[in-house]
């Protein structure tokens, strides 16, 4: 039931877009009645509301308002009440395609976008991990990747561990904002960063030396918080797994150029006193332990 | 008057700023716009007011405006629309846009309709000669060859928004072309034949279930 009454209505409305049609060439509607068998009624009820509509224009204004109306205008013309500079009013005569307007808008939300989303990237610029912002660097970042060609993309990975590095160092000199997982997933992707530059060969002894030194610098230096961290907390197991770590830490001093002496300063007791402990565990060889994997990586060049 | 005379009053009043050829325009114009407000706000004092003041704007700005005989028509529309658009606003507070007179509540029954109906028929009328009756207004049905004479056309059209009355008026009441009507709504010409599609299919709709519901 409710399926036909849907059908009926579609067909008279197909009956309605053939009738216009043919009204607006000004043809004969009876090949509508050949076309549609037992559509007279339905085209009779047009017919009758497009006449009926056109003889609206039988009311209009009585014949007084039209001179009372006029002779207002007039008056009103000759003292200029309510006269403003009319801008609507003359902007009305101005004839626009209609498209203009959705274009424009349509432009300038691009626009926005576009420089919003640029914007952000730019902003974004000096933020270290635990600000808003670095989230977007970080996107902005792997997108200039993904669409550099690949020869190009090793000084990027290049250009992108010094600036990792940088954050490192922002980081780890003054922390308190920042979580310990942050900062691990940072020296993470210190690792990574740096394994890609390896694997385009953009690092070599002439243009490396100072990024190399930087790199273990920052090593060294989270390593030495990590282990302040935990021995705050004061658990044997993490102490352990520091020693460890620790460890690892030395092997890897002796292949890196610079040293952890430069910059422990203050916590230099504490990093003897692991690096005592650690000396005994490195040959344990904690391979999944951090550092371990880098180091070998360096050695290979 | 065809578009040639319509220039030629255009260009000399411009010139001369004889009222004379002002006023052929305005009596050309006047009923339209009046026609134009009223079957959107069916009211006539305010349909008056309204069209006053937009002859008023035609009047003080014609000079400082560059048009002829095809774009003055969409002009004066579009400076009726806008007043529209700010009557609207103005009044919104209110949430008002057809006359106090007619109360739109079903339960009053048809009586109070038709009365409404029945005053702006015969307010409106134009030609004195021409008014029709109470009974002719009244009596009839929409299958009376005078849809007119019934108000139930009158009374689906009311329901329709305010675009589509609008596509409606200038198609067919002033029978204009598509190109002025672009004009004046700003819109393309398919958006506004769906429009005009849509338009009749819903008045249809609403005359037909009026029809089943007596």
């Amino acid at each position: 039931m409710k399926n036909k009454e849907a059908n009926k209505k579609k067909i008279d409305e197909k009956i309605l877009k053939e009738l216009l049609y043919l009204m607006e060439r000004g043809k004969d509607s009876t090949i509508l009645l050949k076309k549609y068998p037992g559509s007279e009624d339905v085209i009779s009820d047009y017919k009758k509301i497009f006449n009926g509509i056109r003889q609206f224009s039988s009311l209009g204004p009585a014949q007084d308002f039209t001179f009372r109306s006029l002779r207002d205008i007039y008056a009103l013309a000759r003292t200029g009440a309510g006269m403003d500079n009319g801008r609507g009013v003359i902007a009305a005569a101005r004839f626009r395609p209609a498209f203009i307007k959705p274009l424009i808008v349509f432009v300038s939300v691009l626009v926005f976008f576009v420089f919003s989303f640029a914007g952000t990237i730019y902003a974004s610029g000096s933020s270290v991990p635990g600000d808003v912002l670095y989230g977007v660097k970080r996107a902005g970042e792997n997108m200039r990747i993904a669409v550099t060609p690949y020869e190009k993309k090793g000084g990027l990975y290049k250009e992108y561990l010094d600036e990792r590095l940088d954050e490192a160092e922002v980081i780890l000199n003054n922390s308190k904002n920042v979580l310990p997982e942050e900062t691990a997933v940072l020296i993470k992707d210190i690792d990574y960063t740096y394994g890609k530059c390896i694997e385009h060969g953009c690092l070599n002894k002439d243009n490396s030396e100072d990024l190399m030194s930087r790199l273990s610098r920052v090593r060294n230096r989270y390593r030495q918080e990590y282990i302040q961290n935990n021995t705050q907390a004061g658990t044997g197991n993490s102490m352990n797994e520091n020693c460890s770590r620790a460890g690892t830490q030395d092997h890897e001093s002796t292949d890196s150029p610079n040293p952890a002496d430069d910059n422990s300063g203050s916590a230099s007791n504490k990093s003897n006193n692991s690096s005592g402990t650690g000396e005994s565990n490195q040959h344990n060889g904690n391979k999944n332990s951090y550092g371990s994997e880098t180091g070998q990586k360096m050695q290979n060049e | 008057m065809n578009s040639q005379e319509l220039n030629e009053c255009i260009i000399k009043f411009k010139k001369t700023k004889d009222n004379s050829y002002f006023e052929k325009i305005y009596t050309l114009f006047l009923p339209k716009i009046y026609r134009f407000f009223n079957f959107q706000l069916f009211d006539r004092q305010l349909s008056e007011d309204l069209s006053s003041e937009v002859f008023l704007k035609v009047y003080r700005y014609f000079t400082r405006v560059n048009l002829n005989a095809g774009t003055v028509g969409a002009w004066i529309y579009k400076i009726a629309k806008n007043q529209l658009i700010d009557f609207y606003r103005s009044s919104s507070k209110q949430s008002r846009n057809i006359s106090l007179d007619f109360i739109p509540d079903h339960d009053s029954g048809e009586a109070i309709v038709d009365d409404f109906f029945y005053r702006f028929i015969q307010q409106n009328s134009a030609d004195p000669a021409n008014i029709l009756t109470e009974e002719e207004i009244r009596g009839g049905n929409f299958e009376a060859a005078n849809i007119f004479s019934n108000t139930s056309l009158i009374k689906a059209f009311i329901d329709l928004p305010p675009i589509q009355k609008q596509v409606l008026l200038l198609k067919y009441t002033e029978e204009m072309d598509y190109k002025t009507i672009c004009r004046i709504l700003n819109k393309t010409e398919t958006a506004v034949r769906a429009i005009k599609f849509r338009a009749i299919a819903k008045l249809r709709e609403q005359l037909n279930e009026k029809q089943r519901s007596k």
